[in-house]
């Protein structure tokens, strides 16, 4: 299996889906301070916008009755730093 | 058609080779399982599957090709329509349930999401019908125990798939221990990480019961857990964002992740041989690359008895068929493959199925012919090289006789 940037940028053995997925969500409700009962997805969709790659994770913070917060990295879900989803979360909450 | 009860709908899901066709095939063998329509979904440009599943006189079929879950033009609301519509004009008798088998590359949130309350609204008069006549009862997943660990780190859909069943059938669990990758202790763990509630049976067990798995009941994706429902929940605000899986021309997520689908086809029957050359040098060619190879091949041996081919990474299967499961008697192969290169795997098949033997000893003289020539003319040319070599090097003449002057 091919050695990519994990969490915390340094180079590491890559990790497969099931445990990339939980780290996100780990990671995001550490970073947003979000309670257990807050959901939170982690999934991974085509990204259409022109000279983007070809994949983008998508990471949503979907609370009852409100508009969801979804921030958006351009790279699969086991590529993902945490920097990373930091910079995106960041962006989407100030906009 | 007039409905009392809403029809059951059964998803089949489970990653490229796990099995689906195969279970799907014995299901339909059963008298219990007469009037079942079936929908079956395809990767790629030209079907297989159909002439693979065996289905009676009094079932159903409609075919797919593309991604249910990202081909705008297949989604499943318009092939239960169209089911809905045929039964509905009379063209074909009623069913009692419905079977869908996905791609192995679906993903299943956006199928389940367009049949279950709370998922996609339903818009015009096609959604409303289907929402009013269908209901899904569960969603099956069969796993190839002897791949599912890898399949599931490298793949996101796989993963996923898993996930929503409420029913997992183990496939393969026949084959040798060395093929099955960490026995199944190991194993039933880690989908238990990823599915704490599904019904977990092992096709090969004694008390296997195929008509269990695909029971009515009722699907509640709530209790599927937290992943399953932000899932469901994503798709449908991704949705009204306007942003779902495939923009209005149909490129699916799947070519977009360098997923792709070749299609190979062949008017004339194939040597055994030429075919077994082939597929090594495809699985050579490939390597991991390669995650799917099907088809149904004519044979020069027998051509009234197709060969199925079906390849999972690097397991090859082939078996023959009694006779052609319809009029179309031409070879067709689909090769699925995550950023293998298309002409490479166009140009082999060409070069190794589809020359005739006249045309391919034309061939081999001709490159025997060019051989010797090549040689030929390599030896000459090393001879001219050699020639200009040592005249440009050899010593200026030394005047060997000449008397040494006198002192």
């Amino acid at each position: 299996m091919p050695k990519i940037a994990l969490p915390m940028g340094r180079r590491v053995q890559r990790i497969g889906y099931p445990q990339a997925v939980q780290e996100l969500k780990l990671q995001t409700q550490k970073l947003l301070g979000l309670s257990n009962d807050v959901t939170i997805s982690v999934s991974e969709l085509t990204c259409r916008e022109p000279g983007c790659p070809d994949v983008e994770t998508v990471v949503a913070i979907l609370r009852d009755g409100e508009k969801p917060i979804i921030a958006r990295i351009h790279k699969s879900i086991p590529e993902v730093t945490v920097d990373e989803l930091k910079e995106a979360l960041d962006l989407r909450l100030r906009t | 058609m007039k409905i009392d009860q809403p029809i059951l709908v059964t998803i089949l899901t489970g990653f490229l080779g796990s099995g689906k066709s195969t279970l799907l095939n014995e299901l339909l063998a059963r008298e219990a399982f007469a009037d079942t329509a079936v929908i079956i979904n395809e990767f790629g440009d030209i079907s297989i599957d159909h002439d693979l599943v065996r289905v009676n006189k009094r079932e159903l079929m409609v075919t797919t090709t593309g991604c249910l879950c990202c081909t705008a033009a297949s989604d499943i609301r318009s092939s239960l329509f169209e089911l809905y519509d045929a039964v509905e004009s009379k063209a074909v008798p009623p069913f009692k349930r419905v079977i869908v088998e996905t791609t192995g590359l679906a993903d299943p949130a956006p199928i389940i999401n367009q049949i279950t309350p709370g998922g996609l609204p339903a818009v015009g008069y096609r959604d409303h019908v289907v929402a009013r006549c269908f209901r899904l009862s569960g969603v099956v997943c069969a796993i190839d125990v002897t791949m599912i660990e890898t399949t599931m780190e490298r793949h996101f859909e796989c993963m996923k798939q898993v996930a929503f069943a409420d029913s997992v059938v183990l496939t393969k669990t026949d084959l040798g221990a060395e093929a099955a990758a960490p026995g199944l202790s190991g194993l039933l763990p880690k989908i238990r990480q990823i599915n704490a509630s599904a019904a977990i049976v092992d096709r090969h067990g004694n008390d296997f019961d195929l008509a269990a798995v695909f029971a009515p009941r009722r699907y509640v994706p709530s209790e599927q857990g937290a992943d399953v429902e932000g899932w469901l929940a994503l798709e449908v605000a991704l949705a009204q964002q306007g942003q779902t899986h495939n923009d209005a021309t149909g490129a699916s997520r799947h070519a977009a992740a360098g997923i792709q689908s070749l299609a190979l086809l062949e008017s004339q029957p194939v040597s055994p041989r030429n075919l077994a050359t082939f597929i090594e040098l495809l699985k050579a060619v490939g390597g991991p690359q390669l995650l799917r190879l099907k088809g149904l091949v004519g044979m020069e041996d027998d051509p009234e008895r197709p060969l199925v081919v079906h390849g999972v990474q690097h397991a090859i299967q082939q078996y023959r068929l009694p006779a052609w499961p319809s009029d179309d008697r031409r070879t067709r192969m689909v090769v699925i493959a995550h950023g293998l290169d298309e002409a490479v795997v166009k140009n082999l098949f060409t070069a190794i199925t589809g020359i005739s033997a006249r045309a391919k000893a034309q061939l081999v003289l001709t490159v025997a012919g060019l051989s010797v020539l090549g040689f030929a003319l390599v030896a000459g040319l090393l001879l001219l090289l050699h020639e200009r070599a040592t005249a440009q090097f050899e010593p200026p003449p030394v005047i060997q006789n000449a008397t040494r002057p006198q002192r």
